[in-house]
């Protein structure tokens, strides 16, 4: 086990493509932290860098107390689990997993017994003589998980492991991984597209765009806390809602105004957000989580309200998703839920997630309530949260 | 399907008919689909198994020429074999450098090694002669091998087209599990290539038994000749008025019998190979 340090990690491509710019982080000893973003954000090429799959342009990458930026990757101490599963088709499972012993030269009854170890811990007992042809996909990814504990490295790194699976089985191996992980206490470093699958497993979680980290931190901060309008878009599903907004601050409290209709703040929320003085009459950008917004006649405590059309109700039986029009456009942040929205032609949309009671139907104007302590407010140019 | 079928076994039954027939009955113009005047005596003749008089009662007359099957049947082997394992191997060595390796001017060379695909092997044949001449290398096995030991473009294309198609992924997770370049291709993609490899190696072993034109300048000696020039020599041996024809259908068959089985025991993997090569 070891801590890790990235230090500055740099990608250039021939051709002056930069896949990742400067990214410093800090992964604790044990920690597990996930790296998301959408394609193309150079998640994958991060922890390639670390396994040493990738040369690092500039910067450095020390594991433990040791600089790894030049180290080749089997010199690293570190076990990869790969999204195709990377299994060697001709050997069993039993001589897949033995494999990196054996080029350990590790004597042959302690590498038994570590097969075997790993088996039961993954549950492969029984499927330790055959070969992966014959595995199911969840199989054959635990395999090439006890490819990666039964060498017992100082890390572990997962390329989008659980991508091939389907739903169900996604959200089994999702808990599996995550056990394994805590009982053997491994530094994890996992990549995903999938911000569910990072915010469910990751101890912290580093959001990724572009090539440059947005922001790391525990998921619930990355939730309530966004540091830009990337993250208030890519992390939570449904996506927060942005939309341009401006302020006016008054004697009696902040008026946000939402296309031609607005909400008030107390003034005690500049206490939180002394930033937002500066915004006074500028545009800007506000965010609102799906959460955040009630049917109106299920919210009596939440007194600000505003008028919206129901353009679409998604019933997912313990709640529905509302697609509401309240005359504002949603603000583009490059996330997946943005491209996903172009389909449908809902870039009006503004989602709100009400109690299962909800009376909304499709067409009906309505009152919807917002709780306006749950607002952000973001720079329009530099796209950053505006809070101290 | 059948007309296809007559067509195609029709000429292997013809030989084995003539084999089977003496000669005499043959220029007697008998045409019958069964052989004429039965006997075996051809086949144990170019064996080297019958008596003066067998050959006298088959043949009609004295044995006019003759070659030694067996010996050019151990030539055709070793030659076949020796060129199917060198050409194989660093076919497939070269191939996977040209897949996977990163080194300068990589797809460059490809293309210039790919290039040697356009050069007719018979604009070769003259400075390899010289070159295998100055080696000291004539009727030898080393310069029956030497041209085709090494590697072919077309087996080097072939195999590396596959590599490619090898996951990436595979060839990192070995060299995480601690495998260098060389373990990597022994110890995971050669056997993961398994059956491109044995297509080529059939594909080679067919080419190095059937190959007559480098042979038959380099091996004057009967004793380094592989059945294809053995059969030409005795097939020149004969009078142009009564050749033997028994004798030489019946060497053919035999000639023959190693690929017939070949193709019986991987028909499949042949002509699976020939779809993809496209050139045979």
């Amino acid at each position: 086990m070891a801590t890790v340090e990235l230090e500055e990690l740099t990608k250039v491509y021939p051709g002056g493509v930069t896949a990742v710019n400067a990214m410093s982080l800090s992964i604790d000893d044990g920690e597990f932290v996930v790296f998301v973003g959408p394609s193309g954000c150079g998640k994958s090429t991060a922890l390639r860098m670390v396994a040493g799959l990738e040369e690092i342009s500039r910067g450095a990458l020390r594991i433990g107390d040791a600089d790894m930026t030049k180290v080749h990757p089997r010199d690293r101490d570190i076990a990869m689990v790969f999204q195709n599963y990377a299994l060697y088709p001709h050997l069993t499972v039993r001589k897949n997993i033995a494999y990196p012993l054996k080029l350990a030269k590790v004597g042959k009854s302690e590498m038994e017994q570590r097969v075997e170890r790993t088996a039961e811990v993954l549950h492969l007992t029984e499927f330790l003589d055959r070969k992966p042809a014959a595995l199911s996909g969840g199989q054959r990814q635990r395999v090439a998980m006890g490819r990666a504990i039964v060498r017992e490295p100082a890390v572990f790194l997962m390329d989008e492991p659980l991508s091939n699976l389907d739903a169900k089985l996604r959200v089994y191996m999702r808990s599996e991984i995550s056990r394994i992980q805590r009982d053997l206490g491994v530094t994890t470093i996992y990549v995903t597209h999938d911000q569910v699958e990072a915010m469910t497993m990751g101890d912290r979680v580093a959001v990724l765009n572009g090539g440059v980290l947005q922001q790391v931190d525990k998921p619930s901060v990355l939730y309530r806390q966004p540091a830009n309008i990337f993250v208030a878009g890519f992390v939570g599903s449904p996506a927060m809602n942005l939309f341009e907004s401006t302020i006016s601050i008054g004697d009696a409290g902040v008026t946000v105004a939402t296309g031609d209709q607005q909400v008030e703040l107390p003034l005690s929320f500049l206490d939180d957000c002394p930033a937002l003085r500066g915004y006074d009459g500028l545009p800007l950008v506000c965010g609102i989580r799906p959460d955040d917004v009630y049917d109106a006649a299920l919210a009596p405590d939440f007194s600000q309200r505003i008028a919206a059309n129901v353009q679409l109700l998604e019933e997912l039986g313990s709640e529905i998703v509302a697609h509401l029009d309240i005359g504002v456009q949603r603000v583009e942040t490059g996330g997946p839920s943005a491209d996903a929205d172009d389909d449908e032609d809902l870039g009006s949309a503004f989602l709100g997630r009400f109690a299962q009671q909800s009376e909304a139907r499709v067409g009906q104007r309505m009152e919807i309530a917002i709780d306006v302590s749950a607002l952000h407010f973001f720079d329009r140019a530099s796209g950053e949260v505006i809070r101290a | 399907m059948a007309a296809i079928l007559v067509i195609s076994v029709f000429p292997f039954w013809w030989a084995l008919r003539t084999g089977l027939s003496t000669n005499g009955d043959l220029f007697a113009g008998e045409q019958s689909l069964l052989p004429v005047g039965y006997t075996d005596n051809n086949f144990e003749r170019v064996l080297g198994t019958a008596s003066d008089e067998e050959i006298l009662e088959s043949l009609g007359r004295e044995n006019t020429g003759s070659f030694d099957f067996l010996q050019s049947l151990q030539v055709s082997v070793i030659v076949s074999t020796a060129v199917t394992i060198g050409q194989v191997a660093f076919s497939a060595m070269a191939a996977y450098a040209f897949a996977r390796m990163r080194f300068r001017g990589r797809d460059k060379l490809f293309f210039l090694f790919l290039s040697g695909l356009m050069i007719p092997p018979i604009f070769t044949l003259i400075p390899n002669l010289i070159l295998v001449k100055n080696l000291g290398w004539l009727n030898s096995y080393l310069g029956i091998i030497a041209p085709f030991f090494l590697m072919t473009p077309f087996a080097v294309f072939f195999l590396r087209q596959f590599f490619l198609g090898i996951s990436r992924e595979v060839e990192e997770a070995a060299l995480l599990d601690g495998a260098g370049h060389f373990r990597t291709f022994f110890g995971i993609i050669v056997p993961m290539s398994a059956a491109p490899l044995a297509t080529l190696s059939i594909l080679t072993y067919i080419t190095a038994w059937n190959e007559f034109l480098w042979p038959l300048v380099v091996a004057r000696d009967p004793a380094r000749q592989p059945l294809t020039v053995a059969l030409g020599q005795f097939t020149a041996q004969q009078p142009g008025t009564s050749p033997d024809w028994s004798g030489l259908m019946a060497g053919t068959l035999l000639a023959a019998l190693p690929i017939i089985v070949i193709f019986l025991a991987f028909g499949r993997k042949v002509v699976d190979s020939i779809g993809f090569s496209g050139i045979k």
